[in-house]
């Protein structure tokens, strides 16, 4: 049952999108809230999405594809951009290093702790990049639902 | 504490009052960088003032995910009037004060507010 999947959800997110940052984060908590009605679900789903997101639109020369896969009981987020990569992974996963620009922090995002916030609240965390891009795949599963 | 004793506290307006008006607020988190503040470990039985000079729409984007019911913009920052409908549009209450952010988590604090849950 867990594994059939209800719908996709497919979002462009454009290199430098400062503005519109945490936009498709909302959308998806608008979209998923009828399927799972725990609010603390859909919070830890909600900062995983966003901070995805964020990174696409700080880190990325041409932006990238997020792909949201709603299971029964669970949320798959794939992220797929075309680089310019994470030179170390470790670095990148260690809370407050940064390689945001100035106009990123100005704004409030880009402190260095987003891989590590999507880590903390996935189940599943897996990440893997090279100068030619990133894929980032986390699942949030909701434990409610069997 | 009620939204009304805090703004009597921290001599604020009230931006954009569509909202959960009569909320009983029992923690807050103060930041200028969004991404500590999605950081924050929310609890529904604790809700939560965020208090922050961003101004922008990303601090409502912010509220409206960790379900965060007021917002308190410090240094009496102008707020754009799309942050604002964004706010009315998710009943995210914006609040504003002359104070600076040490003033005002420090009067609140005074007043009984207590630090939400955080960790890195």
């Amino acid at each position: 049952m867990g594994n059939v999947v209800i719908k996709t959800l497919k979002y462009s997110i454009g290199a430098s999108s400062y503005d519109t940052v945490g936009s498709k984060a909302m959308q998806v908590k608008k979209a998923l809230r009828d399927y799972f009605p725990s609010k603390d679900y859909m919070r830890r789903l909600g900062v995983c999405v966003f901070e995805a997101e964020a990174n696409m639109a700080i880190h990325t020369t041409s932006g990238g594809e997020l792909s949201i896969v709603i299971y029964t009981n669970r949320v798959k987020v794939v992220a797929v951009d075309s680089g310019p990569g994470i030179r170390d992974i470790d670095k990148a996963l260690t809370p407050g290093f940064t390689t945001a620009p100035e106009m990123a922090l100005q704004l409030g995002f880009g402190g260095g702790v987003g891989l590590n916030n999507i880590k903390r609240f996935a189940d599943c965390f897996w990440l893997e990049s090279t100068k030619c891009g990133t894929t980032l795949i986390f699942e949030v599963w909701n434990d409610d639902i069997t | 504490m009620k939204i009304k004793d805090i703004c009597s506290i921290l001599k604020a307006e009230l931006l954009q009052d569509k909202g959960r008006i009569d909320v009983d607020i029992r923690t807050a988190f103060a930041a200028d960088l969004m991404s500590d503040t999605l950081f924050i470990i929310m609890r529904d039985e604790d809700p939560l003032l965020l208090i922050t000079g961003v101004t922008n729409l990303s601090v409502v984007r912010t509220a409206a995910i960790l379900d965060i019911p007021a917002v308190m913009i410090i240094r009496g920052k102008q707020v754009a009037e799309e942050a604002l409908e964004l706010a009315k549009q998710n009943e995210i209450l914006i609040l504003r004060t002359n104070y600076i952010m040490f003033e005002a988590c420090g009067l609140l604090y005074k007043a009984g507010i207590k630090a939400v849950s955080w960790e890195m």
